[in-house]
Parts: C-alpha cells; sequence; structure tokens
C-alpha cells in the first residue's frame, strides 16, 4: 500500500500534499501528456493515481490539527438552540464510530460548514466537558441548526460564458423573486421538517413522498438540506424504526451516502448504521421467534448463567456460531441494539472447554459396549466368579468410557483428530464431498437393505456363509450410508444407546423363551423412530405440512406394527406353510414408508442399520423357525457379536465425524 | 476532417471545427436542423429531412420518425414493402447530413463523431455505431450529448475552475450531467438520465388530453383513428406545445367527420397534467449530483440543452430547482452538435484546442450474475456483480475474482449485465461468455473477469482462468438488438440498391410534400387553388430551367405560408 502510495505521488509528478488544488493541478498537467483517447492504460494509471492521492490529501486534511478560528467556532455552535429536542445521540455510539471512521482517509472530511456560520452567532460558552470533546463536537453540530455552504450566488459573474453573446432570449419565465428562497435552505427546510413532525404523530413513508414532491421542496438545496434533518432524525436513537427505514429507503442511503457526509463527517454514518441495526435486530428477531435458543438469549439480554443449556453440546455450538455471526456481519446490531458486557461474558463463556451431558450418554454407550466385549473376555478367561462378574464388568467398562470421554473433553487429541481427517480425506473424499450430495446416492444403501435379506431367503445356506452374509451385508450397508450421509445430529447417540438396549432385551428374552425377537425389534424400532422424528426435520425439504407429515408418519407405524404381528401370529399358528409371501407383503407395506421418511433424514445410518437387521433377523426367523435353537449359545453370541460391532463401528464413526465437525467450527 | 453529429429523436445536425470555433453545416435546404425523418416516395425513392416530415401527415405509412428509440432493438419499421431496422433509417438520415457537409466543405467525409445520450445502453451505443458505418461513415467516437453540450458550453472557460450540470433534455430523451473544469481539464463527474423521456412525451400527453377533453374520444366510441388523422393530430399538439412557450394560452382543435374538436389548455393545467413528466425530470438530477458528490449550492451553473428545454415548464421546473436562472447562451438545439465538432476538432489535434482535455465517465454499472452462499454448499443464484460501477471515469479496466462452487465443475459461463438493481433479472442482459475450467475442488479454481470499458463505451470482457493462465475474451454479439457483422454486410449492400432523392433537388421535393400536407388540410376553394399551383410548379420543374423553377418555388413558397398562417389563425 505504502509503495502504492509514493507511486501515485510520483505519477502525479509532485511531492505528498494535502492540498487538493495542487493535486488537481498537476493531474492536469500529466493529463495534458496521457490523453485518455490515446493511451488507455497509462491514463488508466494516472486516474488511479490521481483519485489516491485525492483520498490522501483529504485524509492528511482531516489529519491536521483545527486552527484556533474553528474551534472557537465549534464552541459558538454549540451555544445554538437545538434544532429537534429529541436530537440526542447517545455518546457511546458516537464514540464507536469515531473510533471506527477515523483510518478512513474518504469519510472524514472537516465539516467547512462549521465555521462558516457560527461566526454571526452570539456565544455563550457551552460546558464540554474535556474528556468527552470528541463526542461533544459532534453531538453539538446535531443540537445545532446547521447552516453549511455559502447560499450560491445566482448574480451572472459565476455563470460561465460571461463573453459569448447570449444566443437567444432567455426565457425567464419566472421573476428572480419567485425562484429565489425566502431564507437559507436550512432555515426553510426546518420549518418544513418541524411542520412534518408536528403533523405526524406516527410518521409514514406515503405522507413523505408526498412532501418531498411537493413545490417546497423543489428547490434542490432545500432538498439537501431536509435531507440533512432526516438523517438527524435517524441518527437519534429514540427515532421511530419503521419511520428510519422508511426514510432511509426513501433516499437510498443504503447505496450511497457521500453526499450527506459533505455536510457532516459522522451524522449520515449513525443513521444508516442504525438503520443496518434496525433491519438485522428485526430478522434476528424472526429467528429467535422461530426458535433460535442462542438468540432467544441474547435479544433478551441474558448473562450466561449455570443452566442445563450450558451442558447442551448443540447449544454451546449454536452459541459460538451465533457469536461469530454477530462479530463479523452484524456488528452493527453489536453496536447498537446489543449490550457488549453480556456479549463479552457468553463470548467467554462458551469457548471454554465444556463436559456435555451428549457427551455422557455417548460414553454410556460406548461403555455398554465396552462391558459387553469385557464380558466376552472375562468369560474366556475366567476371571472372577459368576456372581460378581457381570457387575464389575459393568461398572467397569462404564467407568473406563465415562473417565475416558471426560478427559477427551478437556484434552482433545487435536494431532489424532487431523490425522484422522487427513486420512478421510485422503481415502473417502470423492464420496464424502461429491457423492453425497446427489440425490441419487442418497439411496446407494437401498439395494444392501433389499438383495441381502432376499438372497438369504432364496437358497439355504451353510452357518458360515450366512455369517458372511450378515457382516458383508451389513457393513456394505453401513460404509455406503456412511459415506453418503451428510448430516450427523447428536440425536444419534441416544439412538445408539436405545438400539444397544432393545437388542440386549431382546436377546435376553429371546434366550429365555419369553418374547420373541421380532416383537422385541418392533417395539424397539417404533420407539427409535419416533425418537428420532421429534427432532428437527430435514423433511421440510419437501415442503410437506408438519402436522400431515406427523400423521403419515404414525398410519406408517401403525401399519407396520400391525403387519408385523399379523406375520408374528400366522407363523406361530402356522397358519401359511410357505412364509415367503407374507414376508414380501410385509417389506411392499414397509420399504415405502421407510423410504419417504428416511430419505435425506439425518440418522439414517443408524436406522438402516436397525431396519437390514429386522429384516434379516425377520427373515432367517420365518424361514427357519428353529434357527435360534439349532445354533444354540454359539451362534447367538456370534450374532450379538455382529450386532455390538455394528454399533461400535457406528459409534466411532459418529464421534469421528462430530469431532471433525466441531474443528471446523472452531477453524471458522 | 472529422464532423460531429448530433442524430437526435426528431431533430439531428451537423457541425464542424474550423479556426477555433464549432461551425454548423447548413442542409439542402439551407436549414440548421434536418428532422430525423425517413420517407419513401411513390416511386421507390428516399427521402430524409424535412420532406418526409412534411409527408409524415400525408403518407404515414410510408415515413418513419422518433426511431432512435428502438435503437437497439429488434424492432422492424415497415416503410411501404420493405422493413427497415432502426440503424438502417439512422443511417439514411447520416447520409444526409453526410452530403450536406460535403457540399458545404467540399470535400469527402469518411469519419464522423455520433453524439448519443449518456444513458444509452451498450445496444444503443453499438447499433448507432452500425448506422454511421451503414451510411459510410467511420465513427471515430460515440460521444455522450450532455458531455458534448458542456464541451460546447464549457470550451472558451476550459481554464477557469468551475463545476456545472448540464441539463439535456431532447426530443426523446433526457440526460443530465456533471462536469468540473479545472485547468483545462473537463472532467464529467457523473452522468445519469431516462432514455425513454422526451419532448415528444409531452406531445403524447397533449394528444392523450385532447382526445379526451374535447370529447373526441366520445365521438370515436371505440373506433381507432385512422393513421393519417393521428398524425396530423400529433402535430396540432407539437404546434400546440411550441406555441405554449410564446403565449400563455393555446386552443388546439382539429376536424373529424365535419365537426370541429377543440381544447384550450394554459400552462398551468398543462404543468399539472405533466406532474409525473416532471417529475421523472428530477430524479436524474438528485441522482447525478448525488453520485459526483457535489451539492446543488456548490455548483457554479446550470445549462441547458435539447430542444424540449424550450418548455417554459422545464425552464420553470429547472429555476426551481436549483434556485438560480439556466444559462442558456447556446442555442439548445445546436449545443451537442457544437460539441461534437469540438471534439472533432479535439480529435484531430487543432491547435487551438491543445490546452484541453476530456474524460468522461461510464454512466451505468457493469457486472456479471453471481451465486452467493446462503449456506453450506447453498447457493443463491442470480445475484449481480457489479464490476465497474457507474460514473467511473472512462477508459476504466477492473477486475474481479470468482471461483467455482461445485466440485468438479468442468465449465464456467459468465453472464455479462448491465444496471444497477442488486439482482439480475432487473438488469440488462448484454451476453455470456463460456469457457472451459480444470476439474478440481469447488472454490480452487479461480478466474479473473476484467471488464474494459473504452471512451466510445464499447465494452469488452476478458476471463482468466489462474490455474492454466488461458485468456477468454467475449464478444457480445447474440444481444437480440445487435446486428451481426454478416447481417450488417448484407443490409449495407441493400441499403446501396435503394434509390436515393438527389440533394439538388431536395428543397424542391420538400416544397411538394409540404403543399401536399397543406393540400390535405385545406378545403374547398383554398384546395382548388393549391392543387392548380402545385400543378404549374411541377411544369416548370420539368423545364429544368433554373431560373424559372427558382422564381416558382419562391412563388410557391410565399403562397404556402400564407395559407398556413390562415388556417392556423
Amino acid at each position: 500500500m505504502a509503495s502504492q502510495e509514493t507511486d501515485a505521488w510520483a505519477l502525479l509528478g509532485i511531492a505528498e500534499t494535502a492540498d487538493e488544488r495542487a493535486v488537481k493541478r498537476a493531474y492536469a498537467k500529466q493529463l495534458k501528456k496521457t490523453r485518455p483517447e490515446d493511451d488507455p492504460v497509462a491514463f488508466q494509471a494516472l486516474r488511479t493515481a490521481y483519485e489516491r492521492a485525492l483520498s490522501m490529501a483529504s485524509y492528511l486534511r482531516s489529519q491536521a490539527p483545527y486552527d484556533e478560528t474553528e474551534t472557537e467556532a465549534e464552541a459558538e455552535v454549540a451555544a445554538q438552540p437545538p434544532a429537534m429536542p429529541s436530537a440526542e445521540i447517545t455518546a457511546a455510539a458516537l464514540s464507536i464510530l469515531t473510533a471506527k471512521h477515523a483510518p478512513s482517509p474518504i469519510t472524514t472530511e472537516a465539516p467547512s460548514a462549521i465555521e462558516h456560520e457560527a461566526a454571526t452567532t452570539p456565544a455563550p460558552a457551552t460546558a464540554a466537558a474535556p474528556e468527552v470533546s470528541e463526542v461533544s463536537e459532534a453531538s453539538q453540530f446535531l443540537l445545532k441548526t446547521p447552516e453549511p455552504l455559502p447560499a450560491p450566488s445566482t448574480s451572472s459573474d459565476l455563470h460561465i460564458l460571461p463573453r459569448q453573446q447570449t444566443h437567444e432570449d432567455t426565457g425567464q419565465y419566472l421573476t428572480r423573486e419567485e425562484i429565489e428562497l425566502d431564507g437559507t435552505p436550512f432555515e426553510i427546510a426546518s420549518q418544513l421538517w418541524h411542520e412534518y413532525v408536528a403533523q405526524h404523530d406516527v410518521l409514514q413513508s406515503s405522507s413523505l413522498a408526498r412532501l418531498l414532491a411537493s413545490p417546497a421542496l423543489l428547490n434542490l438545496e432545500v432538498r439537501d438540506a431536509f435531507e440533512f434533518y432526516c438523517a438527524q432524525y435517524c441518527a437519534d436513537e429514540h427515532a421511530d424504526m419503521e419511520m428510519r427505514a422508511t426514510i432511509v429507503e426513501f433516499f437510498q442511503w443504503q447505496q450511497s451516502i457521500a453526499h450527506l457526509l459533505k455536510v457532516h463527517p459522522s451524522i449520515p454514518h449513525v443513521a444508516l448504521d442504525r438503520y443496518f441495526a434496525d433491519r438485522t435486530y428485526t430478522q434476528l428477531r424472526h429467528q429467535a421467534l422461530r426458535g433460535n435458543q442462542p438468540l432467544q438469549v441474547l435479544l433478551a439480554k441474558q448473562a450466561p448463567k449455570l443452566s442445563w443449556k450450558m451442558f447442551d453440546r448443540r447449544f454451546i455450538l449454536d452459541m459460538r456460531e451465533t457469536l461469530h455471526q454477530l462479530q463479523w456481519r452484524y456488528p452493527e446490531v453489536l453496536r447498537h441494539k446489543l449490550d457488549e458486557n453480556i456479549i463479552e461474558a457468553w463470548r467467554d463463556s462458551v469457548h471454554r472447554k465444556r463436559y456435555f451431558w451428549q457427551t455422557f450418554v455417548t460414553s454410556l454407550v460406548f461403555g455398554f459396549a465396552l462391558f459387553l466385549l469385557l464380558h466376552f473376555a472375562f468369560d474366556a478367561l475366567q476371571w472372577l466368579s459368576e456372581d460378581v462378574r457381570s457387575l464389575f464388568v459393568f461398572v467397569l467398562g462404564e467407568g473406563i468410557a465415562i473417565a475416558g470421554f471426560a478427559w477427551l473433553s478437556f484434552h482433545p487429541p487435536q494431532r489424532f483428530f487431523r490425522l484422522v481427517e487427513n486420512l478421510r480425506d485422503a481415502l473417502l473424499y470423492k464420496p464424502l464431498h461429491v457423492y453425497r450430495y446427489q440425490i441419487r446416492s442418497q439411496t446407494a444403501y437401498l439395494p444392501f437393505v433389499l438383495l441381502t435379506p432376499l438372497l438369504l431367503l432364496g437358497t439355504p445356506i451353510s452357518e458360515a456363509a450366512h455369517n458372511f452374509f450378515v457382516l458383508g451385508s451389513v457393513i456394505g450397508c453401513a460404509l455406503s450410508m456412511y459415506a453418503t450421509s451428510i448430516y450427523l445430529g447428536w440425536m444419534s447417540y441416544v439412538l445408539a444407546f436405545f438400539l444397544a438396549i432393545v437388542s440386549t432385551i431382546s436377546f435376553s428374552a429371546l434366550s429365555q423363551g419369553q418374547i420373541s425377537p421380532l416383537t422385541s425389534f418392533t417395539l424397539g424400532y417404533g420407539f427409535v423412530l419416533l425418537l428420532l422424528r421429534t427432532g428437527p426435520g430435514v423433511l421440510s425439504l419437501f415442503n410437506i405440512d408438519h402436522r400431515i407429515l406427523l400423521r403419515a408418519r404414525l398410519l406408517w407405524l401403525a401399519l407396520f406394527a400391525l403387519s408385523f404381528w399379523a406375520i408374528e401370529t400366522a407363523s406361530k399358528t402356522g397358519f401359511a406353510d410357505n412364509m415367503l409371501l407374507p414376508y414380501l407383503c410385509w417389506l411392499l407395506i414397509c420399504v415405502p414408508g421407510f423410504l419417504l421418511m428416511n430419505v435425506l433424514v439425518s440418522q439414517r445410518i443408524f436406522i438402516n442399520i436397525v431396519f437390514n437387521l429386522v429384516v434379516l433377523r425377520g427373515g432367517l426367523q420365518m424361514l427357519w423357525p428353529n434357527f435360534i435353537d439349532t445354533f444354540a449359545l454359539d451362534s447367538r453370541m456370534k450374532t450379538l457379536l455382529v450386532v455390538m460391532s455394528l454399533q461400535a463401528l457406528y459409534v466411532i464413526c459418529n464421534l469421528i465425524n462430530s469431532a471433525l465437525e466441531m474443528r471446523k467450527t472452531k477453524a471458522k | 476532417m472529422i464532423i460531429g453529429i448530433d442524430l437526435g429523436t426528431t431533430n439531428s445536425l451537423a457541425a464542424y471545427w474550423r479556426d477555433g470555433q464549432s461551425h454548423i453545416i447548413p442542409n439542402a435546404l439551407g436549414e440548421h436542423l434536418t428532422p430525423s425523418c425517413v420517407g419513401i416516395d411513390e416511386d421507390g425513392t428516399v427521402l430524409v429531412g424535412q420532406a418526409a416530415r412534411e409527408r409524415l401527415q400525408t403518407h404515414p405509412h410510408l415515413t418513419a420518425a422518433v426511431f432512435k428509440r428502438y435503437m437497439g432493438s429488434e424492432k422492424l419499421v415497415k416503410l411501404g414493402k420493405r422493413e427497415f431496422r432502426p440503424e438502417e433509417l439512422s443511417s439514411m438520415v447520416l447520409r444526409a447530413l453526410k452530403e450536406d457537409a460535403e457540399h458545404h466543405l467540399g470535400e469527402t467525409i469518411s469519419e464522423a463523431i455520433i453524439t448519443v445520450p449518456a444513458y444509452f445502453s451498450d445496444a444503443q451505443r453499438k447499433a448507432t455505431r452500425i448506422a454511421g458505418q451503414l451510411a459510410g461513415l467511420k465513427v471515430e467516437r460515440l460521444l455522450n450529448e450532455p458531455t458534448a453540450a458542456a464541451l460546447a458550453y464549457g470550451i472558451h472557460d476550459a481554464g477557469q475552475e468551475c463545476k456545472f450540470l448540464v441539463f439535456d433534455f431532447g426530443g426523446g430523451t433526457f440526460d443530465v450531467s456533471i462536469l468540473e473544469l479545472f485547468d483545462g481539464v473537463m472532467e464529467v463527474r457523473a452522468s445519469a438520465g431516462d432514455n425513454f423521456l422526451g419532448g415528444e412525451d409531452f406531445v403524447s400527453l397533449m394528444y392523450d388530453n385532447f382526445l379526451e377533453k374535447s370529447g373526441l374520444q366520445l365521438a370515436l366510441a371505440g373506433t381507432p383513428l385512422a393513421a393519417r388523422q393521428i398524425q396530423r393530430l400529433r402535430d396540432e399538439a407539437e404546434r400546440a406545445k411550441c406555441l405554449l412557450s410564446q403565449q400563455s394560452r393555446v386552443t388546439m382543435q382539429t376536424q373529424y367527420e365535419g365537426r370541429d374538436f377543440t381544447w384550450e389548455i394554459d400552462e398551468e393545467e398543462l404543468t399539472k397534467l405533466a406532474e409525473p413528466l416532471l417529475q421523472r425530470l428530477r430524479t436524474p438530477v438528485e441522482r447525478a449530483l448525488r453520485d459526483a458528490t457535489i451539492r446543488a449550492s456548490e455548483l457554479n451553473s446550470v445549462v441547458l440543452a435539447g430542444g424540449a428545454t424550450r418548455m417554459p415548464i422545464v425552464r420553470k421546473l429547472v429555476s426551481r430547482m436549483f434556485g438560480r436562472f439556466p444559462a442558456v447562451n447556446l442555442n439548445p438545439d445546436e449545443a451537442i452538435a457544437l460539441g461534437a465538432a469540438i471534439q472533432a476538432g479535439l480529435k484531430m489535434r487543432d491547435s487551438a484546442l491543445e490546452e484541453v482535455v476530456m474524460t468522461d465517465v461510464a454512466p451505468y454499472s457493469l457486472g456479471i450474475a453471481i451465486a452467493r452462499q446462503i449456506a453450506p454448499n447453498q447457493y443463491d443464484g442470480g445475484h449481480y456483480l457489479p464490476i465497474i460501477e457507474r460514473n467511473l471515469t472512462v477508459p476504466v479496466s477492473r477486475i474481479e475474482n470468482i471461483t467455482t462452487i461445485r466440485d468438479y465443475q468442468r465449465e464456467l459461463t459468465v453472464s455479462i449485465f448491465q444496471g444497477e438493481s442488486r439482482l439480475v433479472k432487473d438488469n440488462v442482459y448484454l451476453g455470456k461468455i463460456e469457457f472451459p475450467v480444470p476439474s478440481k475442488k469447488a472454490g480452487e479454481v479461480s478466474v479473473d473477469i476484467r471488464f474494459t470499458y473504452d471512451i466510445s463505451g464499447v465494452l469488452e470482457v476478458e476471463a482468466t482462468v489462474k490455474e492454466t493462465d488461458e485468456k477468454y475474451k467475449v464478444l457480445i454479439t447474440e444481444n437480440a438488438g445487435v446486428m451481426s457483422p454478416e447481417e450488417m454486410a448484407k443490409r449495407f449492400r441493400e441499403l446501396a440498391d435503394l434509390k436515393i432523392h438527389p440533394r439538388d433537388q431536395m428543397e424542391n421535393r420538400t416544397l411538394i410534400a409540404h403543399a401536399d400536407r397543406l393540400y390535405e388540410q385545406s378545403l374547398g376553394d383554398v384546395r382548388h387553388f393549391l392543387a392548380q399551383q402545385i400543378a404549374s410548379f411541377q411544369v416548370s420543374l420539368e423545364s429544368q430551367n433554373i431560373d424559372v423553377i427558382r422564381h416558382e418555388r419562391s412563388k410557391l413558397k410565399e403562397i404556402l405560408q400564407q395559407i398556413e398562417s390562415e388556417s392556423f389563425l
């Protein structure tokens, strides 16, 4: 940047100066050598240099200390009667602005307006406290009737071409009195503005448009002045939000306020800033009403306090994101609408390392898996007596898991996460980043889900082949789904836990012959689905009304259960010799509903694993009624192992993914 | 020699630079203004200017006017059996002006500077350029009209330091430019305008109100007026509009099926009726001031250009807006042409203009369509990214960097637009550029889009793929309103086949057209008398004796003038 600026001065052939006139003169001199029509490239360089030099010069001027007359004039200005009773700008808002705009070379210009008129006014001194001098200068300006720039002389000396003869009658259809103003533009504008404010309790846009189209505001200088009064009104903290929006949009200040900045260097900025703050604030309020918890808390100006929310991972992550957005995207809301201290407190609070209840649930699930694995190990090695073995191993597994996760929460192995991330990108980059967003990939798991059980149904097979198929299809299913899944949420932990319980119950009940495995799975599956669907629905993608969706889901669930029960009964009573047909019917009922609900659903992996198992086990159960008995305990243990390893696989995948998501959020 | 041409909606004129001054070139009739009208004679010869203007009323289906409004569009104007593009019609006017200039200057003219409204779009500018080429002129530069007017006004004071506003309100377009003069530099700070607002709109306004208020609309009861009748009524409205600048009350009248319809209008009422139009005049002024960051009080002067600024209501508006009287030192009809001639002088490096440099701005923003990210992997297309912001000094070149949004995207399409709206659908589509990009992850391929806008307002777009350093340039040819080079060549040949009325016969031809019009308008004895006179003039034409013709011509002229003034009083 520095070199560019030096270049700019060099191109113009002058030394650095604050004198705009000198810059122009130098530019004019150079321009005659580099005409735009001859050498466009050189001209552009010159033009860029000129513009840069102009803004530099204006910056230098703004940096130069005010001379005495000016300061004096400002003090006098302050003594003038307020133009508007409500026109007060909080010191805080102004100081923020001063801080913000000071380094900007373009926007800060010495308000030439002030020095000009102030000299003519009587001057009782004001008590402008020295420590807020910067602020008071601006607010004093607000309080006075601004009257910038000398009234333009309409006399002929300013007309160009004085020496040329007038070609024709200038056609002055009006007298001079008719077009000249009765007072200074600011006096007239002030009067109009006050009349306007007095007439309208609630200022309306239509009346503003009408006023601006009226002959009283035909004169451009009066309009300029009037526009400035509007800006002054908008800069006021207590101005009506709607009116502010109306005014800003009417004058289209969003596009440019450069013309207003010539009148005053900061008021237009405040006005516009407040307008943007209003607008964003309204948006944020809508979001809060729609259920955005972090925003609800922030907009209610609640300081962080100890509550269950602080242990909710979702809430904390959302809060981080929200604070980040506020800071970088909506700083104006922070400045004008929210309490800086509260925001700061929240910022501190959410960036601390925390232990979440979701982590606890995960550790429980993980602990349970650990318990089962350890149980096998203890069984095989015959450690401890059978009486205490289960209890001890359970406590041990859960203990290790809880402690491990707690430790990980406070000392995350960043390098390991990075390694996994790199590994994942290296191995699974394409499926993860390309295919998972394609709709057709979202259903890639369907062949696995449908084909494997049918395969098993069709051919009686050996135990080894059976196990191979079970494992193969389940792993294929899980992998394909993992690769194509986009969203993974915290609800999956709960589901994992539920499935663990349900499957264990079903197996234990099965071994005691109390309950049919199919029934237990159906029950568990129903629960899981209900739980899942109470979470945030991704199905809004299909624009389906939520109430109808819920009904459809319940109906489908009922059908699902009913058909299952029917098949169950049929198999018990020996109603049908061949169970293939009813089983296929059941599939036909279930699969469409399943698709309806689960395409693009976040916890798809899990549901699909469950579904796969239900289908598999249902099919096996029906084809071989004595399946469980013939394979006895060993085989049952094997099946159990399959289920548990699946869960473990799922939980691990999920953990890695969550960790990665967390890292990404932090990186932002 | 380069000449300056003001190709206007209602009138066109040419001027040249010599001896440190601009001079207007008189046409075949010895007049400064040539109406922008083109007509076809019964025998297929082309008539341009006043003759065509006269025939507008008598032969509306064989005559075209205000075609400047259709420049850059696909609209075809049907004259007799042939259909013409607005460029072709404009080229005929240009050709007539060129011939006038050649006749006046005694040398072949092959280069010209043509003025266009500052707010003319890319397509409209291209069409104007093509019109020049069709007329056999090399268009050295397209100059913005208000800039030209400013040149005419400011040239003698170029050394001074001042800021002024040019209020250029012509027959069909409205432009505002703000200029700053310092040390011989004439810098256009900002331009704004309305391409579809001009004196013609006031005529339409009066025409519509006449229909309604005189009771003619009721009398018509839904039957449409004949084209001839419409044109006659429009002329009546035009006459009333012009008269209103001299007197405060005017009566418009017409005859329909033997009944007289009249409507009296005064200035006050017109002001009321024209309020929406006047409002449209105010907006560009405010925008130009705003863009230039110049406050009304800082302006040293307001100057008027364009014929429509003669209207008292427009002058009053300007006076009230600025709280001062506008400068009308030059004939508003001629200011633009005079300025164009100055630009020609600048171009020719005339020694009198050595110390003057003029810089202009791009009047509107130019940009591309982009997609904005609204959520991870969710993009909202159709947003407008301005690359060259409006009112930047031209020539100007700006670069924006864009990246791909899809993984393994193979191709990138950049659509180019002109306008100020946030969404591209509200802006004007100019064309697009398509090119292959290396297949990579989203965001990894970056492309520099460079927009270069030259002093004539021609846009060039260049895309550079950073990875491969390959460059792609756009040729905006598919724009519906712009002719392709092949089509241009074809049209050029076709135009060459057209018979054009010989220039030296123009005066006589115009007179006959004028007499024909009066014949149609008058009744009874006057009509018979006129028929007689026209016949005798035509006999004298056949004699080919120049003296006789001249004598007969001046006689007929006098008669026509008498009839006209009587019929109108």
